[in-house]
């Protein structure tokens, strides 16, 4: 690794960041260390809404570990569409939050297709967290089970009878895979706006909410930065912890165990299909409300959503889908190129780069929104301050999806390209891109869905101008009557299309590989 | 002592219908090709494979329905199947923590072990810090360390280098003789199950096709197939049989039968130099043979030399 290599890479992905995410972070430590940070601290209101969302965040990491590893026993074993079933759970993960939100609330609200209300509780709230990051949790179980199954033979066969075999070889082996799924349930769990500011209202507001409050409603910037601190902090110190342990953690996928006799692959495909279809109720909950209206079973609020175009506060679908993908291309286009100088980075072994792209991590959208407010106020009017939120929230993972390909390919193929007169340039462009090609599509995947369905910073850096799906949800939810309602459940879907539609768009080329 | 009676297990376009017997303190080799069902056979006794129908008898025990960690057996992983967060002692300890021996017993026990295959100081490294043979022979001590009643062992020197695996294969056979082990070791090697066992049994698509000790199995092979497995070459079909004078059918003419430097002469047809052997192939009265033994300096292709070919040492094969 010679040194002006290394700074080809590090010198724009260091620019990237300091624009992104550096600078607005110091700017932050500005505003909030001090006698705000310790104010923040004594204030018991505020000490009691770090308290829940330590709590909340923690719970459902639990709760996801718990629930996720007998899902992985399940997703082990053949059953009849077994790899539709594993594509389909994982769909959460991808979906919009506001997606998510208006899906339980048209599942549990007080409209909602089941009758019970359940919003404003503490149980809509676990049960929406733990939706989005099972069926991520489980995958990850899955794929070390599957590894683990050599040792746990050899374990039977020196003895050790099957709960022996679970604890003393299974669990340690899981270890990684079940630190790491609860890491990531933690991080996304604490740093999520838009599950507690629509579900869980002021009884179960969260740091990432009284965060936005206090700058939306009151304009506090000491008070907002000095909460974003402590919020950064815990996400530090949990991001660290995750990496560690998803470092050691090796996922191969390997075929199923075949089911004992065909009726018991039957029973397992009926037991699977049937969870699924629980498990994703508020998705289809989503859809079939959407089509309720007080005139019947049709598409009345789908057509009000474009007859209408949308006033200056109340933006249209038609506006708002296509700030939407204009944004949300338009970060993928810049977070790409960084994503990618990161990853080839990191892989040839430049020091410091790894420890810089996790900064972003720490930074909650709130927390990101109100760095940008801090540093940028002359690029107000400019929608290139959400493109650069985006990027800065989306490289890391389109770099996450290219490190370990890269780490796959064997240093034999470049050598071979070397002595066959390739530098190293052309062997990046002749070897290394087409053979991560997968990857770079999934990375692409992930940062587009990430861009899509991004809601805590738009909400604060947002001009209606600018509105996206999201933001046009949230707003139609703010307001009363059934057809605000009915539209905001209609754009839902709209953006669960879009979104959908984009991620196995390029999902299925991250497969084809 | 291992018996198994007529083990059947089916797959999609396989089945599999098994008898076999070893005895206390022996060593039996399961050969043949990939795909002919020796790895199952292990599983099965082993308890990890389901069992549709047959029984197994390990010391007069019917365990074909018990579940593995009560049939004390030791099977040797052909990937050694270490567990990664444990210590090799610890490793080699763990089916003794299972079984309840006493401290004191189990690490003396273990130091037996870890000195008979040469690993003392080893015992605080976990399995990624040792090299393939190192692991192999953790593994090996493993699963010899809760005194199992059979030792199998799935191809275990298959990962490791020629050399290695020459050095490895003397001193699994020391280690066998030492704990006076009743083995089952499953293999696509024919040499390796010559050298090492007692008996070999030869498996082709699921059934075992013939039984011996190495010599017989060698010298008299069941078919052409087998002897083709077993790595003889000169293989003769009716037509060439009755070139050389020989009755019709098939016949094999075992390396031995063939002596150069008297008698008729051959052509040289290709020259193999393999250092301490050469092998050559031969046309001889119109027939390919091929022998393969010391001599130096190797012949030039198209040169000849004379060959006597012992007719009564062959023997008839089925076809």
């Amino acid at each position: 690794m010679r040194r002006r290599e290394g700074l080809f890479y590090l010198v724009p992905v260091l620019f990237f960041l300091a624009l992104g995410a550096l600078w607005p972070l110091y700017r932050v430590l500005e505003r909030g260390l001090g006698p705000a940070a310790l104010a923040v601290i004594a204030d018991p209101y505020l000490m009691g809404r770090f308290l829940w969302s330590l709590g909340w965040a923690a719970g459902t990491s639990l709760l996801v570990i718990g629930l996720g590893l007998p899902l992985a026993y399940l997703l082990r074993q053949a059953f009849p569409g077994r790899r539709l079933f594993i594509a389909l759970l994982t769909v959460p993960f991808v979906m919009p939050v506001l997606v998510v939100a208006v899906g339980f609330l048209a599942l549990v609200g007080p409209r909602g297709l089941l009758g019970v209300n359940l919003v404003h509780t503490a149980l809509v709230l676990f049960w929406a967290a733990v939706f989005y990051n099972l069926g991520l949790a489980a995958r990850v179980l899955e794929g070390l089970l599957a590894g683990g199954e050599a040792l746990e033979a050899a374990a039977r066969t020196l003895g050790a009878g099957p709960w022996r075999t679970f604890l003393r070889v299974t669990l340690p082996h899981l270890r990684p895979g079940l630190l790491s799924a609860a890491g990531l349930a933690f991080i996304y769990t604490f740093a999520s706006l838009g599950l507690p500011l629509i579900l869980g209202g002021p009884g179960f507001a969260t740091l990432e909410v009284v965060i936005y409050e206090r700058l939306a409603y009151r304009l506090d910037f000491a008070a907002a930065s000095a909460l974003v601190l402590w919020q950064a902090a815990v996400l530090m110190g949990v991001t660290f912890f995750y990496l560690r342990a998803a470092g050691q953690g090796l996922v191969s996928a390997r075929s199923p165990r075949p089911a004992a006799s065909p009726r018991a692959r039957l029973l397992l495909g009926g037991v699977a299909w049937g969870f699924l279809f629980l498990f994703l109720a508020p998705l289809w909950a989503l859809v079939l409300e959407s089509l309720k209206t007080p005139e019947g079973f049709g598409l009345a609020y789908y057509a009000r959503l474009f007859a209408n175009g949308g006033s200056y506060f109340v933006p249209g679908a038609g506006l708002a889908i296509k700030n939407t993908l204009r944004f949300a291309l338009a970060a993928l286009a810049l977070a790409a190129p960084v994503g990618l100088f990161y990853a080839l980075g990191v892989h040839r072994g430049v020091r410091g780069l790894d420890l810089l792209g996790m900064v972003p991590l720490f930074l909650s959208p709130v927390s990101l929104g109100v760095g940008y407010l801090l540093a940028y106020p002359f690029w107000r009017a400019s929608a290139f301050l959400l493109v650069l939120a985006y990027a800065t929230m989306g490289f890391p993972l389109f770099a996450r999806a290219l490190i370990p390909a890269l780490r796959a390919l064997r240093p034999s193929w470049l050598e071979a390209a070397a002595t066959l007169g390739a530098g190293p340039l052309r062997r990046l462009l002749r070897l290394e891109l087409p053979l991560v090609r997968p990857a770079l599509f999934a990375g692409a995947a992930l940062a587009l869905a990430s861009a899509i369905g991004e809601f805590g910073a738009t909400l604060l850096l947002v001009r209606p101008e600018w509105a996206t799906l999201s933001i046009a949800i949230y707003e139609r939810l703010g307001r009363p009557g059934v057809y605000n309602y009915g539209e905001a459940l209609a754009l839902s879907v709209l953006l669960m299309l879009v979104s959908g539609a984009l991620f196995f768009l390029f999902g299925a080329r991250a497969e084809g590989g | 002592m291992l018996r198994v009676e007529n083990l059947a297990l089916t797959y999609p376009g396989f089945a599999l219908r098994v008898s076999l017997e070893v005895a206390r303190g022996e060593t039996l080799a399961l050969i043949g090709p990939s795909g002919s069902g020796k790895t199952s056979v292990l599983k099965a006794v082993a308890g990890l494979l389901p069992v549709r129908s047959g029984r197994i008898w390990i010391d007069g025990e019917d365990v074909t329905r018990m579940p593995p960690e009560r049939r004390r057996v030791g099977l040797l992983f052909q990937d050694y199947a270490l567990f990664p967060h444990l210590s090799v002692w610890d490793n080699v300890a763990f089916g003794l923590v299972e079984a309840r021996w006493p401290r004191p017993e189990i690490e003396a026990r273990v130091k037996e072990l870890l000195r008979l295959v040469r690993l003392i100081p080893h015992a605080q490294k976990k399995p990624h810090q040792l090299s393939g043979g190192e692991q192999q022979r953790v593994a090996l001590a493993r699963a010899l360390a809760p005194r199992p009643r059979v030792l199998l062992l799935d191809e275990p020197l298959g990962a490791l280098d020629l050399r290695l695996r020459e050095a490895l294969l003397l001193e699994l056979k020391r280690v066998l003789a030492e704990e006076g082990t009743t083995a089952l070791y499953v293999t696509h090697d024919q040499a390796e199950a010559f050298a090492l066992a007692h008996r070999v049994a030869v498996m082709k698509a699921g059934q075992i096709v013939q039984t011996g000790v190495p010599e017989e199995v060698y010298k008299h092979p069941a078919d052409a197939w087998t002897a083709r497995f077993l790595g003889h070459k000169n293989l003769l079909d009716p037509a060439a049989a009755a070139t050389l004078g020989l009755p019709s059918g098939h016949w094999l003419l075992p390396p031995f039968a063939l002596r150069p430097g008297e008698g008729e002469s051959a052509q040289v047809v290709e020259v193999l130099f393999l250092g301490p052997r050469t092998g050559l192939w031969l046309d001889y009265r119109g027939v390919r043979l091929y022998w393969e033994g010391p001599l130096f300096p190797p012949p030039a292709p198209g040169t000849t030399l004379p060959l006597s070919v012992d007719l009564s040492q062959a023997v008839e094969v089925a076809p």
